[in-house]
């Protein structure tokens, strides 16, 4: 599009106010912000106002209540777990969403990265190797992260994450015809489904006997043992699920426009 | 300790302007992409394990191969002079 | 424990399932079960009115084995019941109506999906309703803002997805905002339940403590919270979203969308600060007058817009401005004036963009007014739906937009210091819009198509349509005539807020 001197120049002032008026916001947000830090109460303190008798509760009762040595998980998955179902759900739609506007059903962009595609990593043999012997110690280390969610730091999200980056390396590294040996559209969006279903059903119900004040009939375990904290675990195994589905399943629809 | 702590501090604060003032959008995302880098080092030095191993595999990892894919996906990843900016 | 106090639970829980099994099924399923749900939700609501409307009490449902401040809590009272009713009712009658126009918008593959984010976006709004926990809010906000954005983009066009962008980038510094307020707040009070972040606001209030974080902290959550229902200086992005995406999109976006987070606000005024403290803090002044503005701005963008439903869209912008000025008048008749016109905007607006979308399919689908010329004698019904929808966004008597505007004008008695600033801007507002709905009305009905390719072109509405159409009339009259029982109801509701 050719623009018209008086256009360049308009253009030009609009940017140049552009850039004042966002330096000045951003300028006037951080004096905010920092004023506003600065009259907090100070950081990790005994006796600020966050210690209270929520956090109290959480740190001498968690082990006790829920089972689970890592209070973290304690809290985002039992005595918080509305939440974390939300959490789920945020990611899930964002998925819904990318699903929608990037797949490519007539396969047109398809064609037009394989044209246009120069550097083919499915084609460089160090990468291959270097890949070969990352991927295993990655799916262990992923799989570890999510199944000791309950026992150290890490849990779901952190190992979904993980999970999904390995998915998105083999597939770089083999390619997606390789990839789609044993995940292809269809199997990709039953785990997906069955996993959130899973958590809503499963947690549906201890909400329901929660809200009704009747016995949960589930078992917390011994804490510090693999199979202890009740519904952390499998809820862990789901969240991991999910979150590694939604990160290669964005990678794929934004490199091939499907899966 | 408390110097280390002081410089990544730092290091986030150089970055974030950083981020905000490249004109290219590769050589943003690669920035930001360390910028996770430190922020999930400071996480450890605030006691948030967890937090810190998500920021990694997140921030670092994940965020930035989606950010490349996109920039690939509208061309706006050729380098050198003609860069992926709205002049 | 009664059955009724489960309603809120099984409903967030059922739209959710309903979105989650939607991405195994076909697109024609896919509709079906959100429908279903969307039904059976509008049921078990209106029972839960019914029930709370008998025993005149609220009650709180903790979702898992642990009290509140540990746990999560939805809370219900009369106030809550009577949203979630609307919101469903609007959500299903705009879905029912529409369902011609997403079939011709949006391509067959991403139909499933569409509909699969119309139960997910009822799920973050009920549970924005009801949820008793700001953290939970927030979550559910996020799903709001990710569904919304959804909707619009699904009618594939170069205009929709630019505006999808905007929306998405201003809804996300809107969220960024909200999302530092709350990392505030728990500094402050190290609370996220809302009933002990009330108590311990009061007694910030009282003790003068941390009082700049607390203005701040207000000032984050009232603007991002204004940004991502429109308020006036920050609706930029609202014109293109709703004037672009397909008919019932643009229904939902304006109807419920946006009144899902002028509740949560609402709920932050009373159950977060304390009204007393949200009003030494000031923060309503500046509502007040951004509404004002919003009012008068709103008005005339539309009086210059030839396109009707960006025109529809600048209109929203006014009523948005309407509800934020009743909440800045800080009384309690205001407050009733600003929740009643949130229900009458949420049966009025997507009125008229469905009859708009009637209107257009029969002037060969252009949106400029000037092609519409005896439009309403082609599609009868969508002319008159129109004009209702007009007449009550003008606030003529017998329509829900007048009884807001009679309780608007009586709260500001209440506050003799801002009677006169309301009283002037209401009726240069109510001129204005009837500046640009007559011409469009005059257009319709005694506009010369002797010239118009599309003079011998037939309605063709569906049944659905026709009936979904007749049902939004209906509830517009209904509302507009036997307003007190609902007036009674939101003042009772805002009592057990």
């Amino acid at each position: 599009m050719e623009l018209n001197p008086v256009e360049i120049r308009l253009l030009r002032r609009f940017r140049k106010m552009y850039m004042v008026t966002a330096f000045l916001v951003s300028l006037a947000m951080t004096a905010v912000l920092l004023l506003t830090v600065f009259n907090l109460p100070a950081f990790g303190k005994a006796g600020n106002p966050a210690e209270n008798e929520v956090i109290g509760r959480y740190i001498e009762k968690g082990l006790e209540e829920t089972g689970a040595v890592n209070i973290v998980a304690a809290v985002i998955l039992d005595y918080r777990a509305f939440d974390t179902l939300g959490e789920t759900l945020v990611l899930f739609t964002a998925l819904v969403a990318v699903l929608m506007l990037l797949k490519d059903e007539a396969g047109v962009f398809n064609r037009r990265y394989r044209e246009r595609s120069k550097f083919e990593p499915e084609k460089d043999q160090i990468f291959r190797s270097v890949a070969g012997m990352l991927i295993p110690c990655l799916l262990v280390f992923s799989i570890y992260i999510i199944v000791n969610g309950h026992l150290s730091a890490g849990g779901g999200f952190a190992g979904g994450a993980i999970l999904g980056a390995t998915l998105v390396l083999y597939n770089i590294a083999y390619g997606l015809e390789k990839a789609r040996g044993f995940i292809n559209e269809k199997n990709f969006l039953r785990f997906i489904t069955a996993a959130l279903l899973f958590y809503s059903v499963v947690k549906g119900y201890s909400f329901f006997t929660g809200g009704n004040h009747l016995p949960s009939v589930i078992p917390l375990g011994f804490p510090g043992s693999i199979f202890s904290g009740g519904l952390i675990l499998p809820l862990n195994i789901t969240v991991g699920i999910v979150v590694a589905c939604v990160v290669y399943g964005a990678f794929c629809l934004f490199n091939r426009g499907g899966l | 300790m408390i110097i280390f702590e002081g410089l990544l501090l730092i290091f986030l604060i150089v970055c974030a302007v950083a981020v905000a003032l490249t004109r290219q959008l590769w050589q943003a995302i690669i920035i930001f992409m360390s910028y996770s880098l430190v922020m999930s080092v400071v996480w450890v030095f605030l006691q948030a394990p967890d937090l810190a191993v998500t920021e990694a595999a997140v921030g670092a990892g994940i965020t930035s191969i989606l950010f490349f894919l996109a920039l690939k996906r509208i061309n706006a990843m050729q380098t050198g002079k003609k860069g992926g900016k709205g002049k | 424990m009664a059955f009724a106090h489960n309603i809120p639970f099984i409903s967030i829980m059922m739209t959710i399932l309903a979105g989650v099994i939607s991405l195994l099924t076909g697109k024609d399923k896919a509709a079906r079960i959100c429908l279903g749900t969307l039904t059976a939700v509008a049921l078990l609501s209106a029972l839960l009115f019914a029930y709370l409307w008998q025993t005149g009490t609220s009650f709180t449902f903790s979702m898992g084995h642990f009290p509140a401040p540990w746990g999560n809590e939805l809370q219900a009272g009369l106030f809550e019941a009577l949203m979630a009713l609307t919101f469903t009712v609007v959500m299903i009658l705009s879905l029912v109506a529409g369902r011609e126009r997403v079939v011709a918008d949006i391509a067959p593959a991403r139909q499933g999906l569409y509909y699969l984010l119309c139960s997910l976006l009822t799920c973050s709004l009920l549970a924005l309703v009801y949820t008793n926990d700001i953290f939970t809010a927030y979550v559910f906000v996020e799903i709001n803002t990710l569904a919304a954005c959804g909707i619009v983009a699904a009618k594939d066009t170069g205009e929709t997805v630019t505006a999808t962008i905007r929306y998405l980038i201003m809804s996300l510094l809107g969220s960024g905002l909200i999302l530092i307020a709350i990392s505030l707040l728990y500094a402050i009070t190290g609370h996220l339940l809302m009933n002990d972040l009330l108590g311990s606001m009061t007694e910030l209030a009282a003790s003068g403590d941390y009082a700049m974080p607390c203005m701040v902290i207000m000032l984050f959550l009232a603007i991002g919270l204004a940004i991502k229902s429109a308020l006036f200086p920050f609706h930029t992005w609202l014109p293109a979203a709703h004037g672009s995406a397909t008919a019932a999109s643009s229904a939902i976006l304006s109807g419920v969308v946006l009144k899902g987070y002028i509740i949560l606000l609402l709920k932050i005024f009373y159950r977060v600060f304390g009204l007393s403290f949200a009003h030494d803090l000031r923060v309503a002044d500046l509502l007040f007058v951004f509404g004002l503005l919003g009012m008068i701005m709103g008005s005339i963008f539309a009086v210059r817009e030839k396109n009707l439903k960006r025109m529809l869209a600048y209109s929203s912008v006014a009523q948005v401005g309407y509800i934020f000025m009743g909440i800045g008048l800080s009384t309690a008749i205001g407050m009733v004036a600003a929740c009643f016109h949130i229900l009458a905007h949420a049966i009025t607006k997507p009125l008229l963009f469905l009859a708009a979308d009637g209107l257009m399919d029969v002037s060969g689908h252009s949106k400029n007014i000037f092609n519409m010329q005896g439009a309403g004698r082609r599609n009868i019904l969508a002319g008159i739906a129109f004009t209702v929808g007009a007449l009550s966004m003008i606030g003529i008597p017998m329509f829900s937009g007048f009884v807001s505007k009679f309780y608007f004008v009586q709260g500001s008695f209440q506050n003799p210091d801002k009677m006169l600033a309301t009283l002037i801007v209401l009726a240069l507002s109510t001129v204005l819009n009837a500046m640009y709905y007559l011409p469009v009305l005059v257009t319709l009905y005694l506009g010369n198509d002797e010239n118009s390719p599309y003079r011998h072109r037939k309605s063709a509405n569906s049944r659905n349509y026709k009936k979904a159409m007749v049902a939004f009339i209906l509830l517009n009259f209904i509302l507009g005539m036997f307003y007190e029982p609902v007036i009674k109801a939101l003042e009772q509701g805002l009592l057990m807020l």
